[in-house]
């Protein structure tokens, strides 16, 4: 409990600072947007690593392909990344920059995608008589 | 990963622009602008540790299995 009201505050106080330096002094305020994001994703990687693991055991519990339960956890992270670093360019103005970096999330998903893509084409070609 | 590091960046920045704004009112334009810039650098070369980090932190998450 202790941990989300300790986010959630500093996320407060920060967005006042940054608020604040925003009026003064762009480049500092994108700066302490983007460190302050980084950190809390930091901070965050423990009990998502919990949360993967036991994803993980469960999916190899209930027998399921261990290429699987990688490409969908790929797939989240990039999307997460992803989101946040657009989100990250549009807070310092630049859409443009956003919108490629959700592009290039979109691509390597769909690269990374591709095995089960093609195990699912091969199932259904065996399928068919 | 501790909190204390955003507690420092936020400081450079906010001692950053207030003598920012000190030296641009007392009419020394182009050394509030290299303190802004130097100000900036700074924070950039702790940023560029923490993303680094952040990024071996992620990959060995996801590569655990």
């Amino acid at each position: 409990m202790e941990g989300i009201i300790r986010i959630v505050g500093i996320g407060i106080a920060m967005a006042v600072v940054i608020g604040i330096l925003r009026s003064t002094h762009t480049p500092m305020a994108v700066q302490l947007s983007i460190s302050f994001t980084v950190v809390m994703m930091l901070v965050l990687i423990e009990p998502l690593r919990e949360v993967l693991t036991f994803f993980a055991e469960m999916g190899r519990r209930a027998g399921m392909d261990r290429h699987h339960l990688e490409v969908l956890f790929k797939a989240v992270g990039i999307a997460y990344v992803a989101s946040v670093g657009a989100q990250l360019a549009k807070d310092a103005g630049e859409q443009s920059v956003a919108v490629l970096i959700e592009l290039g999330g979109k691509v390597l998903i769909l690269t990374v995608a591709i095995p089960v893509f093609s195990s699912i084409l091969l199932s259904l070609l065996r399928l068919l008589p | 990963m501790d909190i204390t590091l955003i507690y420092r960046i936020a400081g450079v920045g906010i001692i950053v622009a207030i003598l920012h704004i000190f030296l641009s009112q007392a009419g020394r334009q182009e050394q509030a602008q290299m303190l802004s810039l130097a100000g900036v650098l700074i924070v950039l070369l702790s940023l560029i540790q923490l993303i680094a980090q952040l990024f071996r932190d992620v990959e060995l998450v996801f590569r655990w299995w």
